[in-house]
């Protein structure tokens, strides 16, 4: 019982990252209508660039994410510049691609920097003993970001003439830009904002694991099967759909294997899908 | 002088099949030549990229669903076919046999994928090249450590005869396909799946065909890919590699079009040989596959067979009444979905 136990606690850091990367992925496919392959390497990048101030600059790892922030901006601003605007008349399958390419560019270039060899900075250790289980300290470190992440979003959504703005240009495009927001500008922003999203979840890893190059990609499909299960676009469903893919996957890798757990992941995107398509939260889809 | 090319284009139009057999002829001339062992490496590389680039485009180009899982079959080719070699001692033809049946039998769980569209279809088939890749590490004999076997000699050109072989076929097939009952069903449902459905085609056959034609044919690629190496590994038979460089050099030579994955193979082989970065592990060749992916698809997305079309039409001109052809379709496929959006 103490290991199912200890399973779901270790669990929870993997819910908070897929909390964090599928709202990041939701919200831009809510405003601009694709999905990113590349935004996983975002992360990549905002870890790397933490590493590299706590391992050259001299930074503590919290400190770091003055660096992560203006860097998630300026990605999340080139991304939109540089391959959002010029593809936006394009067949959506292309720019799947494109974002594609931009993951493999982007891991290329993290590696030519920083090598392949796996990095690390010093991590928090040490954990609550919660009646036999182990609870980290990095656990609850994560939940406290993914709750700052999740919860900065909603309010920002819910609160702010921006947020508003967002939500207005997500569901009609053409009609909020009849009553006078400029969209180009929305989306904008919108891109900045998941970006930044990724740099938290960067922050995240950096106590989490190891980093390579590849350490986004990795987990970018996950957080779409979370996006897609929660329903793309809308940002209730994230919180149960991270949950239930959190905790399903960690309980069948522990008992199971790492394959099979992937693979019913797979099974819960198919069967979303094909059961009920508009996700946990019904959101209108975008094909 | 445009005359006399209008003259030859003109043949071209009315007899697509001199085309073809050109084509072929120059595929088989360069396979079963004596090459020099550099030379031969690169035709190598090339006939392997253009094969699975090829299959790709047969549900990517014509099927007009992008595929990101092609890896799962080509790994699955060369791990059926090492696995004949290394526990049953098989004889090659019985191992590439056996790669093509693995590849197309296991691609039949994708077919539910169907149902979806778009990006999720390409996140679902990614996904399933994942698992494959996964599962591979985890249960495959030997596991990570791979196997290691002998098939050929290593002086012998067999290899390449094989892909050449293979890569004549394929084209073959690809170019019948195109003009039958289940190639027009195809392209109907790319260039319109409601009108399509409407008149009674049944998309879901028509892509399952698609499906499982590409996989069994990508598994004779992945078959003598994995026999000539001598080697094979969860790493190396389904690496994501083999997802990506299909596609790109499908859209780069033309999606939806017959020689287009094999031109955009070729180029892209000459790219990579001429920026050779000696060094195959370091960050150098994922730039360089990342940067092309990226150009290509933001300023080149019809490939270069969008390109020859242009020049083509500037300067054949007068070559008379344009009938539609199938590699037309291509064209006017992203006209209508540029129109559409």
């Amino acid at each position: 019982m103490e290991v199912f136990f200890q399973t779901l606690v270790l669990a929870v850091s993997n819910v908070s990252v897929y909390v964090l990367l599928g709202t990041s992925v939701s919200l831009l496919f809510g405003v601009v209508g694709i999905l990113n392959f590349a935004q996983g390497d975002f992360m990549t990048v905002a870890a790397y660039v933490g590493y590299f101030g706590v391992a050259t600059i001299g930074f503590g790892w919290l400190a770091s994410f003055s660096l992560i922030l203006p860097a998630t901006v300026l990605v999340g601003l080139a991304f939109y510049l540089l391959v959002l605007r010029p593809t936006r008349k394009h067949d959506p399958a292309l720019v799947l691609v494109a974002t594609f390419g931009l993951a493999r560019l982007s891991q290329g270039i993290v590696q030519l920097i920083w090598g392949g060899v796996p990095l690390g900075i010093p991590r928090i250790n040490g954990a609550w003993n919660v009646g036999g289980v182990a609870v980290p300290y990095s656990v609850a470190i994560s939940v406290v970001l993914a709750a700052i992440g999740l919860g900065g979003l909603l309010v920002v959504l819910g609160r702010t003439p921006f947020g508003r703005e967002i939500r207005a240009t997500a569901q009609d495009r053409t009609g909020a830009a009849l009553v006078g927001i400029n969209a180009n500008r929305i989306e904008l922003g919108a891109v900045v904002l998941s970006v930044v999203l990724t740099g938290l979840a960067g922050l995240m890893i950096m106590q989490r694991e190891l980093l390579t190059p590849f350490v986004g990609f990795d987990i970018v499909l996950k957080a779409f099967a979370v996006a897609i299960v929660a329903g793309l676009g809308r940002v209730n469903g994230l919180l149960p759909a991270a949950l239930i893919l959190g905790f399903a996957e960690g309980l069948v890798a522990g008992y199971v294997s790492a394959a099979v757990a992937e693979a019913a992941i797979f099974g819960a995107v198919m069967l979303t899908l094909l059961v009920r398509p508009q996700g946990i939260a019904g959101a209108r889809l975008r094909t | 002088m445009s005359g006399q090319m209008s003259g030859v284009l003109g043949t071209l139009r009315a007899r697509p099949v001199i085309g073809l057999v050109v084509g072929l002829v120059v595929v088989a001339a360069v396979g079963f030549a004596p090459l020099d062992f550099h030379s031969y490496g690169i035709v190598v590389q090339i006939y392997v990229l253009a094969g699975a680039a090829v299959t790709w485009n047969i549900i990517g180009g014509y099927g007009g669903q992008l595929s990101l899982g092609h890896a799962a079959s080509f790994g699955l080719g060369a791990y059926a076919a090492a696995w004949m070699t290394y526990e049953h001692d098989a004889a090659v033809p019985v191992a590439i046999a056996a790669g093509m049946l693995v590849s197309c039998v296991v691609s039949i769980v994708l077919l539910p994928c169907f149902r979806a569209r778009g990006a999720y279809f390409a996140i679902l088939t990614l996904a399933f090249a994942s698992i494959v890749a996964q599962l591979a590490r985890e249960y495959a004999p030997n596991g990570n450590s791979g196997l290691i076997f002998d098939s050929f000699p290593v002086t012998s050109r067999a290899p390449l005869q094989l892909l050449t072989v293979g890569l004549i076929g394929t084209l073959v097939v690809v170019y019948f396909l195109t003009r039958s009952r289940i190639g027009k069903g195809l392209e109907a449902v790319r260039l319109d799946l409601d009108a399509a459905r409407a008149v009674g085609v049944d998309d879901f056959r028509m892509r399952s065909i698609a499906l499982l034609l590409a996989s069994l044919l990508n598994g004779w690629f992945g078959a003598v890919y994995g026999l000539n190496l001598g080697f094979v590994d969860p790493e190396t038979a389904f690496n994501l590699q083999w997802s990506i460089t299909p596609v790109l050099a499908a859209i780069l030579g033309g999606t939806a079009t017959l020689w287009g994955p094999v031109a955009g193979a070729a180029v892209w082989i000459a790219i990579s040989e001429l920026i050779s970065v000696g060094d195959l592990s370091g960050g150098a060749p994922l730039v360089l596959q990342g940067a092309a992916l990226l150009i290509i698809t933001i300023l080149l997305p019809r490939g270069l067979a969008g390109i020859a079309r242009q020049v083509v039409a500037t300067l054949g001109r007068r070559a008379g009444p344009d009938r539609a052809r199938i590699g037309d379709g291509a064209a006017e496929a992203t006209d209508l979905e540029e129109a559409k959006s």
